[in-house]
């Protein structure tokens, strides 16, 4: 028996060679030779979790015992053993460009004691003044999952003042006209962020899609969340719109 | 006395480059090769070239011109088929895409 040649194997080799030619060619004018699949699953997951922002301007926040928050820019003087200037607290609160109930920060943010001489008044949250004790943080988490699960807030006095340019009255009956001591004594605590810091939500998601927040820029994340939480994606608060898509993604 | 354009191709030249062979899966349709790179969860379309470069430099390290001479000889392909240049623009695509890397120095040097 005569084997036939086996003509169409090499056809077939000869058919591939050419068009690999072919394609050296294409790939010498310019073709791509490796080209990546860049509309992953992988690649949402990070377009949505990945997103960050950079504070425009210093951002200092003023908390007071009942977790009450003030968003703002102005001074804040503290001296050791004297306590705050009651006149800066006062015009810091007065002039905060964001205002935040109580019950807004966890307690790990508050300061360890209510102030010992009472020169302003926090009754304008609506807030049970003192039903809060010595902040441990040992359930700000719980506190945080509290917040985010609550309704909105149906008292006009319980909703922060969040545009800028919505200034408290100064009429407001805040008794601090009878305040006479220039420094007062714990009840606030202070955290600043410096103006152009960088911040990434995400680096504050756990392993469970949890929030754990910590440091100043953990509390720009909760006050972050309380404000997507009431307004959504409007106004202005810096890096909303980086929050709210996080919150979108994970189902909040 | 040569140009400073000319000693980064000359140092170009003498990087060796490598890959991990366990960091990718590819499964070959016709002559094109789908690449699933584990450390970036990222997917690949590489042609017969790119793969071939990404396998050898994965078996062992290579300059782009022990590369070049060894992608000659595994497809039979002359240079006029295969320029060295078309082999540096593969090499530089595939760094790019993270799929090979430059020997460290200190790997070099041990």
């Amino acid at each position: 028996m005569t084997e036939q040649p086996d003509t169409p194997e090499l056809d077939s080799e000869q058919q591939k060679l050419a068009d690999r030619r072919q394609l050296l060619r294409m790939g010498a004018a310019g073709l791509p030779m490796v080209l990546t699949l860049k509309a992953s699953a992988q690649q949402v997951l990070i377009s949505q979790l990945q997103c960050a922002f950079v504070l425009p301007r210093r951002v200092r926040i003023l908390v007071n015992c009942n977790g009450a928050a003030w968003v703002g820019n102005r001074r804040l003087r503290y001296r050791n053993g004297q306590g705050w200037n009651v006149a800066d607290i006062k015009a810091f609160k007065e002039n905060a460009d964001y205002v935040f109930p109580s019950g807004t920060v966890p307690s790990s943010y508050r300061p360890t004691a209510c102030p010992e001489v009472v020169c302003d008044a926090d009754d304008d949250n609506g807030g049970d003044d003192n039903d809060i004790g010595s902040g441990n943080g040992s359930n700000a988490l719980s506190e945080l999952d509290a917040l985010l699960n609550s309704p909105m807030p149906s008292n006009a006095a319980e909703i922060a003042s969040f545009a800028a340019g919505n200034r408290r009255s100064k009429d407001d009956d805040d008794d601090d006209d009878d305040c006479d001591p220039e420094w007062q004594d714990n009840g606030y605590a202070r955290y600043t962020i410096s103006r152009n810091t960088e911040i990434k939500p995400s680096d504050y998601l756990g392993n469970n899609g949890g929030w754990n927040p910590s440091g100043s820029k953990g509390l720009y994340i909760i006050l972050s969340l309380s404000y997507a939480n009431s307004y959504g994606n409007a106004g202005s608060w810096p890096g909303i719109s980086c929050v709210v898509s996080i919150l979108n993604y994970l189902g909040s | 006395m040569p140009t400073a354009e000319q000693g980064v191709e000359s140092a170009q030249a003498v990087i060796e480059w490598t890959a991990d062979p366990e960091s990718w899966m590819s499964e070959e349709f016709n002559d094109t090769h789908l690449v699933f790179f584990k450390p970036s969860a990222e997917t690949h379309f590489l042609n017969f070239l790119s793969f071939g470069a990404l396998e050898l430099v994965g078996s062992s390290p290579a300059t782009n011109v022990t590369l070049w001479h060894a992608l000659l000889s595994k497809f039979a392909l002359s240079e006029q088929d295969l320029p060295l240049s078309l082999v540096e623009t593969v090499v530089q695509q595939l760094d790019e895409a993270g799929l090979i890397s430059p020997v460290s120095l200190d790997a070099q040097n041990s």
